[in-house]
């Protein structure tokens, strides 16, 4: 009988939280035994759980701590174990990501490991970069999706700065901050 | 009953009596530096205009608390690490003092006598006690041996030494460990009344708890015994609830609480005095009238009991919140912050 995939990431979620990389391979394993074509399979279940370690953070249930050695360890699965099989996600689009205004960069390396894992190519504008020196950025390296990390509160008003000096050539921006819960900053800083 | 002086009210609520109201700590930092319309770094380095702002804070908004903390890099400016100054926020710790974890067998513990800005945070709590006496509480600020790192090494480096180098995490924190108590001490010599104890890594926002009970609670446990005051443990911003009973018997004196606790869960479960819990990232768009629900909410909640500071849940109040909300909330407390008189005979 071929394991359910919601109980396999219910499994991997519990492995990853306790930080346990052998079980995790374990599970991997198991989904290569039981599936002709498993790469899909092991592709959605990663990404399903480090959503969910991601959702279980926001509520509280969840250690930042978690959300990091997760994305650590499918890190390590994926390059280790399955480089050469996991699909390329189809990607027309150049991503950039950076920390705007200062150098807090866990945030930036946590995005950055979700989206390896769904298979993204993602180019680093690094950090503590001012919104002109990201304007001209994203002008060289032809950055047509925009990821901006921030921190601090007079970084995340910032964002504003970057749109307004992009205007007219760049379109796609995808902002978040270590404030995820408060929901003025869309208004003040984001749109 | 009479009006009480900010010592006596905070005291009476540390000893679980009912004041004639509830304290309020506006904990203003960097926010002193708007207030004189000074460059912030030039701000941090006079101490007189500290010294003078602080007073003068004190007084325009009824807060029962002077506060001497600057910024939390001062500390790892003392280790040989440097701070990048923004015109209006918060500064930061430059780059890491530690760039590979070899570098932590051979870090000593800073001495808090050679350092210059130790020194200067000394004198501000020096000539505020010289001007208060024993009428204003005095906070000092220390970091937590195991939240420090942060800056030390950078988030990630100390995540990957946490979970994987126990040896050298050892040995890091004995080295912060006496470098944290000598530095509190040396505050509360200086005139301090009480030390807040940052430490936001205790939160479970940050650190799985059964990691954290294993690795820096017993750590914060033996700083908090050996510092010769009372503190009060702040997660700055991090929740509270789940780890609240162990920060209880930890010997701290006062737990500050998130924005995104429930107080009236926290109120329930807690033998503690609690301090919080508005929000300063919210509070910088506050209306009057939005201002005045959030405090009323808090108050409601907080004050049934006493043993209730209300202050903002981050420790420090940002830059961008305005006079007119901050004045307002000191409205608030005046209005709704009083116990009455059979309140006072609980």
């Amino acid at each position: 009988m071929i394991a359910d995939v919601t109980d396999l990431t219910s499994q991997l979620v519990a492995a990853l939280k306790n930080l346990d990389s052998l079980q995790s391979k374990q599970i991997m394993k198991t989904i290569e035994n039981e599936h002709t074509d498993p790469y899909p399979v092991i592709e959605q279940i990663l990404i399903q759980s480090l959503e969910q370690i991601g959702l279980e953070w926001e509520e509280g249930t969840a250690a930042l701590s978690q959300v990091y050695m997760s994305g650590i360890i499918v890190e390590s699965l994926i390059t280790q174990h399955f480089k050469e099989a996991r699909s390329h996600h189809p990607q027309d689009k150049k991503i950039g990501i950076v920390t705007l205004a200062d150098q807090h960069t866990l945030g930036k390396k946590l995005v950055s490991m979700m989206l390896f894992a769904q298979g993204y190519q993602i180019s680093d504008l690094g950090q503590g970069l001012t919104p002109e020196q990201i304007a001209l950025a994203v002008s060289e390296q032809g950055i047509d999706i925009l990821l901006v990390s921030s921190l601090m509160l007079p970084a995340a008003l910032q964002v504003k700065k970057i749109k307004i000096l992009t205007w007219g050539f760049y379109k796609n921006y995808c902002g978040w901050s270590s404030l995820p819960f408060e929901s003025t900053l869309v208004e003040r800083g984001w749109r | 009953m009479a009006e009480l002086t900010p010592m006596e009210r905070v005291l009476t609520v540390l000893s679980g009596k009912i004041p004639d109201r509830v304290p309020l700590f506006l904990l203003f930092s960097m926010y002193g530096a708007k207030e004189c319309n000074m460059d912030i770094k030039e701000y941090f380095n006079d101490v007189d205009a500290v010294v003078d702002t602080q007073l003068m804070l004190q007084k325009k908004y009824h807060t029962d608390c002077l506060y001497t903390f600057s910024y939390a890099s001062i500390e790892t400016e003392a280790f040989g690490g440097d701070t990048i100054f923004y015109p209006q926020g918060p500064p930061n710790a430059g780059a890491p003092i530690i760039t590979s974890s070899k570098d932590i067998d051979s870090l000593a513990s800073p001495d808090v006598a050679s350092s210059e800005p130790l020194r200067r945070i000394l004198r501000i709590t020096q000539k505020l006690k010289a001007a208060v006496g024993d009428t204003i509480p005095i906070i000092g600020v220390v970091m937590s041996p195991f939240s420090i790192p942060v800056m030390q090494m950078g988030f990630e480096s100390y995540l990957k030494l946490l979970h994987k180098d126990r040896p050298r995490f050892n040995r890091l924190m004995q080295c912060n460990k006496k470098f944290c108590i000598e530095w509190a001490n040396a505050q509360l010599g200086a005139g301090a009344t009480a030390i807040c104890y940052f430490n936001p890594l205790a939160s479970t926002d940050m650190i799985e708890k059964g990691l954290y009970l294993q690795t820096g609670y017993p750590i914060d446990c033996e700083v908090i015994k050996n510092i010769q005051g009372p503190t009060a443990t702040h997660l700055a911003s991090g929740r509270t609830q789940s780890i609240l009973g162990e920060l209880a018997q930890s010997g701290t004196y006062i737990v500050a609480v998130s924005g995104k606790d429930s107080l009236a869960n926290i109120k329930k479960t807690s033998p503690l005095t609690i301090m919080g819990n508005l929000c300063g990232i919210s509070m910088s768009s506050w209306n009057k009238t939005e201002t005045k629900q959030h405090v009323k909410a808090a108050l409601e909640l907080g004050m049934p009991g006493g043993r209730f500071i209300l202050a903002d849940n981050h420790g420090e109040i940002p830059w961008q919140v305005e006079e007119e909300t901050l004045l307002t909330i000191s409205e608030c407390v005046a209005d709704w912050g009083t116990y009455s008189r059979e309140q006072n005979k609980e």
